[in-house]
């Protein structure tokens, strides 16, 4: 935390709000978002399905699908607001100075192309690099990125290769052109246990060599954790906590993350004693976009009027920061 | 009385042109397994491992290749009408995921009360079941009407459970039960089967790729791996002294062999199965005599077994 903490925002988001178009309606999926990510940090975003993760971080990359707008908010990279970046200009920081790489690498990759020649794409692209050159730069990426038989794996195709495999190949690709922004979306989720660890190290070098800012999405907060400097957790669309990994996860105050917390399976618990749990179940895209007050309020065991009438504002600063009217009490 | 797989084996043929051999791939290899009941027996390993093969040859929803599953002492391949019918109620699955594996055409009220119909229950006594299995799993009564499509994903679980319980069965085999639900709704669900294997002396199978669940709900736990088991032992033994060079990976104990690192003497090809350790390839432990000859499961502690030369 110390070192970042002396740098400012790489990307500063900022009232983000999107929606999607569902038949003759747009339903707000993610709903005045605010983060900051600085330089050699990692930013873990963690949610649900349905909390509107995913939906922000194709937003800053402005990947959104058809159906999908930023309806209000700015996204500050380098100066520049990428919600209203020409679409050109756009093309041009996409894969160069802000990489993303997507969820499960088995479908993200071309079947159809050899994994060598994906990963060198970029290159040819942004730099018109000749395709030697750039063949060259390719083996050498992957080989940082723990692979031996650079090889074999340079001339395979996709679906030759394992899925941890094809993970360091993907992070490779996005590293190419050098990227100070790198965006990825639950890389882990689709990988075996022991495979996780190793990608999960991986980002984590790759992260400190390069000083790069990293957000990193996923649905597991005690995965991210072991990486992460801080945490944004979402709920329903809206940012519910934003703190220091440490407070985070040892003294969190919004009742969602206390609930997720004590509902994991993290730490020494009685054999088959009763788990924390709770009640409910995540809101569905139209309460979402419906909801006045705070989205967790009918699962919150400490709602109280004012919940549901408009949504907390944050507390201010400090390792953590919190949107409750009745926040968890300090243990 | 107790299900009970002999030394299972189950292959798959991968390909078969005529006039070459077929290729097959080994998803189980010689299983042995004890369901005793009201026992809970968690089965853990990566994908590829096989779990969900031991899980369907279980429910005798596939037959092995070779070996047998027993009911009550008797294989399921010589299984009568009755009996299968004896064996349906007795034995009931819950899979992953719960919107492809219940049929969206049909309202809740059917995916619940078509196990009683099939039992020949009168309709208004289905529907009074119905009703009391919802308040078993903490669900509405107005769900009843709805399709799996109205429902959350978290919901659908508890209806597939109530499904799963609507015969009063014995065994329940979970196939990674929580991995398609959110964070926030598994403590719950999980909370839920511990309770019903409380109250109702259920035995259960739980497969899941999540250790610390398994650890949590199971009393015997089984290790996995290419289709073998690498270790067997009591769950609070497993965990606190694991003695397979796998299960200690598994653990974050210890650090496997890369992948490529791993080039080692094809110990996946079926011809050396039968002369080298699965594990061989990836093991940070490996020597000479593991691609050799592949170590038996043998008993290291009383009711804890591993397969391994070096334990």
């Amino acid at each position: 935390m110390a070192p970042a903490a002396a740098n400012s925002a790489m990307c500063e988001v900022t009232d983000l709000t999107v929606a999607y178009q569902s038949g003759d309606e747009w339903l707000r999926a993610v709903r005045s978002v605010s983060f900051e990510v600085r330089r050699g940090e990692i930013l873990a975003v963690v949610g649900e399905t349905g909390s509107g993760k995913s939906t922000t971080a194709t937003a800053v990359i402005r990947m959104l699908p058809a159906n999908g707008k930023v309806v209000s908010g700015r996204v500050m990279f380098d100066g520049r607001d990428l919600v209203h970046l020409p679409s050109q200009e756009m093309r041009r920081l996409r894969g160069q100075d802000i990489a993303y790489v997507p969820q499960q690498p088995m479908s993200a990759f071309n079947p159809t192309m050899t994994v060598g020649r994906q990963v060198a794409e970029p290159l040819l692209i942004h730099r018109r690099a000749n395709a030697s050159d750039a063949a060259r730069e390719a083996s050498k990426r992957l080989k940082e990125m723990g692979i031996r038989e650079v090889d074999r794996v340079m001339k395979a195709y996709p679906h030759q290769l394992s899925g941890g495999m094809l993970q360091r190949a993907m992070i490779a690709t996005a590293m190419i052109c050098q990227p100070r922004l790198l965006i990825l979306d639950e890389p882990t989720s689709a990988l075996d246990v022991t495979i996780q660890r190793q990608i999960l190290a991986l980002i984590k070098q790759v992260q400190s060599e390069y000083r790069l800012a990293v957000i990193l999405i996923s649905h597991d907060l005690t995965v991210v954790s072991q990486v992460a400097d801080r945490i944004l957790v979402m709920y329903g669309g809206r940012a519910v906590e934003i703190g220091a990994t440490e407070a985070i996860m040892n003294r969190a105050r919004h009742p969602y993350t206390r609930g997720l917390l004590r509902s994991t399976m993290a730490g020494e618990r009685e054999h088959k004693a009763k788990l924390a749990s709770l009640a409910g179940y995540p809101p569905a895209p139209h309460d979402v976009d419906s909801e006045q007050g705070c989205p967790f309020r009918p699962r919150c065991p400490r709602a109280v009027d004012q919940c549901s009438t408009m949504f907390p504002p944050f507390s201010a600063g400090g390792a953590d920061s919190w949107a409750c009217f009745n926040p968890e009490p300090v243990e | 009385m107790s299900l009970v797989a002999n030394s299972v084996t189950k292959h798959f043929i991968t390909n078969s042109r005529w006039p070459l051999k077929p290729d097959y791939t080994v998803a189980v290899d010689s299983v042995d397994c004890t369901i005793s009941p009201g026992q809970t027996v968690g089965v853990v390993g990566e994908s590829g491992s096989g779990k969900s093969t031991l899980a369907r040859l279980m429910l005798g929803l596939i037959e092995p290749t070779s070996g047998t599953v027993e009911f009550d002492g008797r294989p399921l391949t010589k299984f009568g009408p009755t009996q299968w019918r004896d064996f349906r109620r007795a034995v009931q699955p819950i899979f992953q995921d719960p919107r492809s594996s219940l049929n969206w055409r049909h309202s809740i009220e059917t995916i619940i009360t078509e196990p009683l119909e099939n039992f020949g229950q009168a309709a208004p006594e289905r529907k009074k079941r119905a009703l009391a299995l919802l308040e078993q799993v903490r669900l509405p009564a107005n769900i009843l009407r709805r399709r799996t499509f109205d429902v959350s994903g978290g919901q659908l679980q508890r209806v597939a459970i109530a499904r799963a319980l609507a015969l009063d069965p014995k065994y329940l085999v979970c196939d990674e039960p929580l991995s398609a639900l959110d964070v926030s709704v598994q403590a719950g669900v999980l909370n839920l089967l511990l309770d019903l294997q409380a109250g109702r002396k259920l035995a259960m199978m739980f497969i899941s790729h999540d250790l610390e669940v398994v650890r949590h709900v199971s009393d015997r736990v089984i290790v996995m791996y290419r289709g073998a088991v690498m270790e067997d032992a009591p769950a609070v033994d497993l965990y606190t002294r694991p003695r397979h060079p796998y299960t200690q990976v598994l653990l974050g104990r210890a650090n496997p062999l890369a992948e490529d690192e791993a080039a080692a003497p094809a110990a996946s090809a079926t011809a050396t199965r039968e002369t080298s350790c699965p594990f061989g390839d990836r093991c940070p432990m490996r020597q000479d005599l593991c691609f050799r000859e592949r170590p038996a499961l043998r008993e290291v502690a009383p009711g804890h077994r591993t397969a391994c030369h070096f334990v």
